[in-house]
């Protein structure tokens, strides 16, 4: 069972709130998803793409 | 090495990525808009922490690792399409949210063809972003 070998390595290698940490929370909830988007989603989704270009890790810099 | 450690720490995010099933889709739901909008989170997600890593780090990285750095500079470069400009990396995941939006108002069998295209060209990009991180090894 890979998955349960993984799942158990993994708060000792990943740092609990660490970015990859954050990262994975948010894959384990994309996945849970069961449905369409509806419109708060959908707005949510776009506020999301709208400001990310803001943000200091987005930014081209030297 | 630092780098190194956060290479190691991604390869085990992506394999539990690529080992973790998706939720079914409740009945009522069009399984390829769900999947499509799984997606978009999870390349968001993907290369905007890959983004946020390589900025961490953008010193050692651009020192040692000048193709991930130059992979990353390739998605925050800015572009423009219609009308709204934004970094590379957005603007694809843009297109593809407004395909798949194009699609949930009307189910046409070539609004679908053109999402799974935008999903693919979508995909690629994702794909990119993980070899970048762990080619290096």
């Amino acid at each position: 069972m890979p998955i349960l070998t993984i799942l158990s390595l993994a708060p000792q290698v990943i740092k609990a709130g660490s970015d990859l940490w954050h990262f994975i929370q948010r894959i384990r909830e994309t996945a849970k998803q069961t449905g369409e988007w509806g419109e708060a989603e959908e707005a949510a989704w776009q506020a999301k793409l709208d400001n990310a270009g803001n943000q200091p890790h987005w930014q081209q810099g030297n | 090495m630092k780098i190194m450690n956060w290479m190691v720490r991604w390869s085990l995010c992506l394999a539990l990525l690529v080992m973790t099933g998706c939720a079914s889709v409740a009945p009522g739901h069009d399984p390829v808009v769900v999947r499509a909008e799984q997606s978009l989170s999870i390349a968001f997600d993907t290369i905007d922490t890959f983004l946020k890593l390589e900025h961490d780090n953008q010193e050692l990285v651009k020192k040692k690792l000048p193709e991930v750095h130059a992979f990353a500079q390739k998605l925050r470069a800015k572009v423009t399409v219609g009308g709204k400009t934004q970094p590379f990396g957005i603007s694809v995941i843009q297109s593809a949210t407004d395909v798949k939006n194009a699609y949930k108002r009307n189910r046409s069998p070539e609004n679908k063809a053109n999402l799974i295209s935008a999903l693919a060209s979508l995909e690629a990009i994702v794909r990119e972003t993980q070899q970048h991180l762990t080619a290096i090894k």
